[in-house]
């Protein structure tokens, strides 16, 4: 059973990313100028404008190595989200007239978005390795960020996934959401900028804890303190089991609202 | 292929479904994570029990609306009953829409692999299977090709071939048996008996009464929700034909008719009545029917058919039930049907000619004759049919009065 769902899961995460660049000249190469394109944007914003530097307690200097190890983790997040939000309503001639476990269909948008960020993350390792800033000290933190990084998107993911079945509102106020969570998360900017009195709230959120964990894995560093990563494990654990909570409770009645 | 022994393949007991209607899509959400009602009640199906042998061919009729896709949909996993209980012994598959499952920008082989998986074949099971698939669909180059490029028929062989080379244990068609050319309709057809034959069993659904009549044996009548009859196929579609025709539908029935077209395998070329367009009671009707076809190895049965204006059936003639044929190994062919005598006493009639496939199932062509001939009387004669008959009188002693 378990060897089916894989099987299946596969075939949907197939689907996925050759559906999505099916017809396009660029097709595959995509995944690769989108988060340059990103980068080369918040860095002439950010960086070149408006002067922001990692500053002191950070594991660069350079602020596009500094920005781009926060936005893998963000875009695949991103991506997840947004894209499972509408995996089920896209979906909806297989949801009517097939008997499949349907909760593949958001599994698998997280997996294709996930793929994106290793084959973005591949280049990068490359560039630092070409510029001679790599180091493979920290890497093993992966371990503990992709997957608590993934309970995380796939616990909004299902929740919004059949929250949008219902009220397809949902993909829009996503996108609004989204927008804000990426700027109150220290990405573009470290957070030693942030004004004391609200430094504790940007602790609290989760996305903190994971964007420090992925600078500590690329650039060579050690394991956070576990305080504060509390807030990210807490979170993704709560929202994956309530995500799936959620979708299993509203799926009987995909078939009939969709 | 029936075993009374075994439990049933699919049994449901008293299966309703109500679907919900709500004012606003929200209140739905609220009901289904509050658990407390928000809508107004429409009830699809109504207290709908039957079960299904293994082996069986189970056909599922009715008007639009009668609740048949919804029952469909509850067989096939897709929705899930208001109340009542169901039972389904094995793997289902069901085809409710052929060709809903592909993606349009994958190709057709890569589709194969992500249906036949959604369908519940492993991946070992699809890798054995992908080259019957291929094969039944005849679709070639075309494989490779994204599924947006086909034209619909070829979309639908493949997602017949699929569906039929899944091999479940019981198989689930809603409409789909019209798939492709008359030539592919003919494979599936041969696929399906044999399918059925090899103790698979087969849940169809379809507004044609004669795909329902060649392969269920019994047949559940859905009207309003609810279980208008159940019982053998014989009896259930003629009553739900004169209900049909009570409704004054009787257009419908001939328009289903279509000839073959020009490029067809095999086409009727010409009917003729050797004895004329009028009847004289006594004599035999002699009727020549001529067809061709492109391959000889092709082999034919011939249905005749004796209709009185009105659409309703005299009489039928079917060569492979009389022992006839089937006719092979030429490209044209002439066969005459002799009936020595009808024992009809007046009015017009009209003939229908199908040109059958070898199995008797598949129709290559039709052929009507409007009018075909005239029955002629001397005097005016009550009723339809001339029967023998003999008056005998009866010399009763105890009534003479002499």
């Amino acid at each position: 059973m378990l060897n089916h769902s894989l099987f299946l899961l596969g075939e949907f995460t197939r689907r996925d990313f050759k559906g999505r660049y099916a017809g396009s000249a660029l097709g595959f190469l995509w995944s690769f100028v989108q988060p340059l394109w990103s980068l080369a944007l918040f860095t002439f914003l950010f960086s070149t404008v408006m002067k922001v530097s990692p500053g002191i307690g950070e594991r660069t200097a350079n602020f596009a190595v500094f920005l781009f190890c926060g936005l893998l983790p963000w875009m695949a997040m991103q991506e997840g989200i947004l894209r499972a939000t509408t995996a089920i309503t896209d979906s909806a001639t297989l949801v009517k007239k097939m008997s499949f476990p349907s909760d593949l269909l958001v599994w698998a948008v997280v997996f294709a978005a996930l793929l994106h960020e290793a084959i973005a993350l591949g280049m990068f390792l490359f560039v630092l390795g070409v510029t001679g800033q790599f180091s493979a000290s920290g890497l093993w933190l992966l371990l503990l960020a992709v997957p608590l990084q993934v309970a995380l998107t796939a616990g909004l993911g299902f929740l919004s996934a059949a929250i949008n079945v219902f009220l397809r509102d949902t993909a829009q106020i996503n996108g609004m959401l989204l927008q804000a969570w990426f700027y109150l998360t220290p990405i573009v900017y470290p957070l030693s900028l942030v004004p004391e009195r609200f430094r504790p709230f940007l602790e609290l959120n989760p996305l903190t804890g994971l964007v420090t964990l992925y600078r500590e894995a690329l650039l060579g560093g050690e394991l956070p303190s576990l305080l504060s990563l509390a807030p990210l494990i807490t979170t993704a654990a709560v929202t994956l089991v309530a995500g799936i909570w959620v979708f299993r409770r509203l799926r009987p009645a995909f078939a009939d609202e969709i | 292929m029936t075993h009374p022994h075994d439990p049933p393949v699919v049994s449901a007991e008293d299966l309703s479904k109500t679907y919900r209607v709500y004012a606003r899509p929200a209140d739905r959400l609220f009901e289904a994570l509050l658990r407390r009602p928000r809508h107004s009640a429409f009830h699809a199906l109504k207290d709908v029990s039957f079960e299904v042998e293994r082996g069986e061919g189970f056909g599922l009729i009715g008007e639009n609306g009668a609740g048949k896709s919804t029952l469909l949909k509850i067989l096939a996993g897709v929705t899930a009953a208001t109340s009542g209980k169901i039972r389904l012994q094995g793997s289902v598959a069901s085809i409710l829409e052929l060709g809903s499952a592909f993606h349009p920008e994958l190709t057709g082989r890569q589709n194969i692999v992500l249906n036949a998986a959604m369908l519940g074949l492993s991946r070992n099971e699809v890798d054995e299977r992908i080259p019957r698939i291929i094969e039944f669909s005849e679709l070639g180059s075309f494989l490779d090709q994204p599924i947006k490029t086909y034209s619909t028929g070829m979309v639908m062989r493949l997602g017949f071939a699929i569906a039929t080379q899944v091999e479940p244990d019981v198989l689930i068609i809603d409409e789909a048996l019209s798939v492709g050319d008359g030539y592919f309709q003919k494979k599936c057809m041969v696929h399906l008996k044999s399918y059925l034959d090899g103790g698979g069993t087969l849940l169809i659904c379809s507004h044609a009464m004669y795909y329902i009549s060649a392969f269920c044996e019994r047949t559940l009548w859905l009207r309003d929700g609810h279980v208008e009859a159940l019982g053998p196929t014989q009896q259930v579609v003629p009553r739900y034909e004169a209900f049909l025709d009570a409704k004054s539908n009787h257009g419908e029935e001939a328009s289903e008719i279509v000839g073959a077209p020009p490029s067809a395998p095999a086409r009727i070329d010409d009917v003729r009545l050797l004895t004329g367009s009028t009847y004289r009671h006594g004599r035999p009707l002699e009727l020549e029917i001529r067809w061709s076809c492109d391959d000889p190895e092709m082999a034919f049965h011939l249905c005749v058919g004796l209709n009185r204006p009105d659409e309703v059936e005299v009489a039928s003639f079917l060569s492979h039930r009389s022992g006839a044929g089937p006719w092979s190994g030429r490209t044209r062919h002439t066969v005459r049907l002799s009936i020595p005598e009808l024992p009809l006493v007046k009015n017009t009639f009209k003939l229908y000619v199908f040109l059958l496939a070898e199995d008797g199932l598949h129709i290559h062509d039709t052929w009507i004759v409007e009018d075909a001939f005239n029955v002629e009387y001397e005097e005016y004669p009550f009723g339809i049919v001339h029967i023998p008959h003999q008056w005998v009188p009866i010399n009763d002693p105890g009534s003479d009065d002499g």
